[in-house]
């Protein structure tokens, strides 16, 4: 089988994964678009979070426990397509939105055909360390101790690097050693030998089609015709999350931030659920979303931590469940990586900036705020996102806040990640500038899917009919349904 | 004539015949799925335009600011077939992608034709006399070679440049003098592999063997 054919096999057990564990949990949300987008999520999070529990646990990485649980995968996959054939509920390919979200996830899919993830973090993150694990199966062989040749990027846990070696090993079987024969026979094979593991390619598509699909969901809940229904897609979702590497040519974006804004979309639509009152199975799954957030990129403490203080805000009904399974999720998470970490000799060396980190003073802090907020707004304006994230919180942020409910707690969100984003960029200890430039678009992308739903319902609200004249004889264009319950129209966030 | 890919055949046909094939391609899409569902186009609009006539002035810049994001969200959506053919993976060749318009990397074509001089496989510890933009570009470049660049030497090339490349930060604090070659020389000879020195000046050219 073909590696292209045998990666698009493994994405699909994979979302039969999440599908499969999301229906075991009893995790069932009111269409299949959110049912989708999380399984994506969660079938990526469970394989990734196995995979390092047993490397942690065992000592090695074996692939026939992955292979069993994406073999069940499949076979859940291929069932439940079979029963949504002749069920009443399978898609009508003739609704325009469906459409258009099958055609946006085709370009997704070109994107990562055309120009698969490639550059410095391709290599120096995620593919040198696959490749390792792939060829070594564990920590302990020559490449992972030695850090003159693998640089741990400790920001960046193992999560992306075990599911590209677990891909590159059923699309290619067991591979060569990286750092082959020397010379190298071309400059090319020289680059190529430490590039990510092309197989990953095609599966890579599947997170910015989840976080497209969780989107798409909240659209459906908004409008109900197909034009207001593609009209708040494509207003809502920048093409800059789904191809950061066509518009503003970052292919670092493609690495473990859109898989992170996934999760951390799916970690939202937990929290909606459980406080809509579907359940404390939806605790369970948060916890799990955080888990495997920490994996993809340390990152997520940001997220994570402005997710809980956020919740910790909300007044209507304890949030402290949530916050709990947050923090337990986040616990397992960081303890994954440290326990792994503690078999990785180089680790200490990688990570000795940390210390500089707490060299920031309030007067620095001070002096460096017009350089940080200068350099924010070119950094904006520069990759085009600029009117983008002017709309959210010009509009989103305090629609959301007057709106009440669950859209303040997405501003709350919003505007706590924000400040710990500038936060962050005031305390650096690199130079402010560059920091802001490698990391302040992906950054904010991380917070895609609130972003996308505040700026979704604050669209929907302004131009939804006047109650006076909704009488309008043109029927409904923009008009909220108000007859069923929504996930993120809770009645117990909401009131 | 050059056959070609499936991936060029859709991109020469929405490059060329781009405004022809959309507005054909949108044609046939809402003639076939009806996104209006039977309602005229011009009672859309004019509802649409009913609703902002009758809004508050807020409200009116609120409706007219998402109007405009919509039209710049629509512009990058169509514009995404074309950036995906110019984003066509082109790796630069090994040896072109590393000379930069700036001239920062000039000296690297020279680091690698010396280091292909080194024994096969072995590891090197290399010394650029001058700022290496990432601290570790040839380490990227260069990985089965296992480049190495004494520590200090890598953060110093690496703050250093952040210094050039962007305005002045008051929070970044005072940077040292480099760390000298000497250095470089004894972190090669403690790790018992070979020293690889280039720079702008062809003199600082040279490979120090590893003792024996």
């Amino acid at each position: 089988m073909g590696g292209l054919a045998s990666a698009g096999l493994l994405g699909l057990g994979i979302v039969g994964v999440g599908a499969a564990g999301l229906g075991l949990l009893g995790c069932r949300t009111s269409s299949k678009f959110w049912q989708l987008g999380l399984a994506v999520g969660f079938g990526f999070s469970s394989i990734l979070l196995f995979s390092l529990l047993w490397l942690l646990v065992v000592g090695r990485l074996d692939w026939w426990p992955l292979l069993v649980l994406a073999f069940s995968g499949v076979a859940f996959a291929l069932a439940q397509l079979l029963r949504l054939r002749t069920s009443a509920a399978r898609p009508r390919w003739k609704d325009p939105f469906l459409l258009l979200v099958v055609l946006a996830a085709l370009l997704v899919v070109a994107g990562g055909y055309v120009d698969p993830f490639a550059g410095y973090d391709a290599k120096a993150i995620y593919g040198l360390k696959a490749k390792a694990l792939l060829h070594d199966r564990n920590l302990g062989g020559a490449l992972f101790q030695d850090p003159e040749v693998v640089h741990l990027h400790g920001d960046y846990p193992l999560g992306l690097s075990v599911l590209m070696a677990f891909s590159g090993w059923v699309a290619e079987g067991d591979p060569e050693d990286p750092r082959g024969e020397q010379p190298a026979a071309s400059a090319g094979e020289w680059v190529e030998r430490y590039d990510t593991i092309d197989p990953y390619g095609p599966l890579a598509a599947s997170w910015p089609i989840g976080l497209l699909l969780l989107v798409s969901a909240r659209v459906r809940e908004l409008a109900r015709n197909g034009a207001a229904r593609a009209g708040l897609l494509v207003l809502s979702l920048s093409p800059m999350v789904l191809f950061p590497w066509v518009f503003i040519g970052d292919a670092a974006l493609a690495g473990a931030d859109i898989p992170l804004a996934l999760v951390l979309g799916c970690c939202l639509v937990a929290v909606c659920a459980w406080l809509r009152g579907d359940g404390r199975q939806w605790l369970v799954v948060l916890a799990l979303f955080a888990a495997s957030a920490l994996t993809l990129k340390l990152d997520a403490v940001v997220g994570l931590g402005t997710l809980a203080i956020a919740l910790a805000t909300q007044q209507r009904r304890s949030t402290l469940p949530a916050i709990g399974a947050l923090a337990v999720g986040s616990a397992v998470g960081l303890g994954l990586w440290l326990g792994l970490r503690l078999q990785i000799v180089g680790a200490p060396y990688d990570e000795a900036y940390l210390d500089a980190l707490f060299s920031a003073t309030p007067m620095s802090v001070v002096e460096r705020l017009p350089l940080v907020l200068r350099a924010t707004g070119t950094m904006l304006l520069e990759r085009g996102v600029g009117l983008y994230w002017l709309a959210v919180f010009a509009l989103g942020v305090p629609l959301g806040w007057a709106r009440g409910g669950a859209s303040r707690f997405l501003a709350v969100w919003l505007v706590l990640f924000l400040f710990a984003c500038t936060f962050v960029f005031l305390v650096t200890p690199a130079h402010a500038g560059w920091q802001i430039s490698t990391s302040l678009t992906r950054l904010w992308c991380q917070v895609a899917v609130p972003a996308a739903f505040l700026l979704l319902s604050a669209t929907a609200d302004l131009w939804s009919e006047p109650e006076t004249g909704g009488a309008s004889a043109a029927g409904p264009s923009h008009r909220r349904p108000t007859s069923s319950r929504t996930l993120m129209s809770a009645p117990a966030v909401d009131g | 004539m050059r056959i070609l890919s499936d991936g060029e055949v859709w991109f020469s046909l929405t490059r060329a015949q781009r405004p022809l094939v959309l507005a054909a391609l949108f044609g046939v899409i809402a003639w076939w799925t009806d996104p209006l569902r039977n309602r005229p186009l011009r009672s859309a609009v004019a509802s649409l335009w009913e609703r902002l006539v009758v809004a508050s002035a807020i409200r009116r810049l609120g409706m007219l600011l998402t109007g405009l994001l919509l039209v710049v969200q629509i512009t990058l959506w169509l514009a995404a077939p074309d950036g995906l053919r110019d984003a066509r993976r082109a790796e630069p060749e090994l040896l072109e992608g590393l000379v930069s318009d700036h001239g920062m990397h000039d000296h690297l074509p020279a680091l690698l034709a010396e280091i292909t001089t080194v024994g096969s496989g072995a590891p090197v510890v290399v010394y650029i006399d001058g700022v290496d933009s990432r601290g570790h570009v040839a380490s990227f470049y260069a990985f089965p070679r296992l480049l190495m660049m004494e520590p200090k030497r890598r953060v110093w090339t690496l703050r250093e440049a952040m210094r050039w490349d962007f305005e002045k930060d008051p929070g970044f604090g005072p940077l040292g003098p480099p760390p000298p070659r000497a250095s470089s020389l004894r972190y090669a000879a403690r790790r018992g592999v070979d020293h690889v020195a280039v720079g702008p000046d062809p003199n600082v050219s040279s490979r120090v063997r590893a003792a024996p």
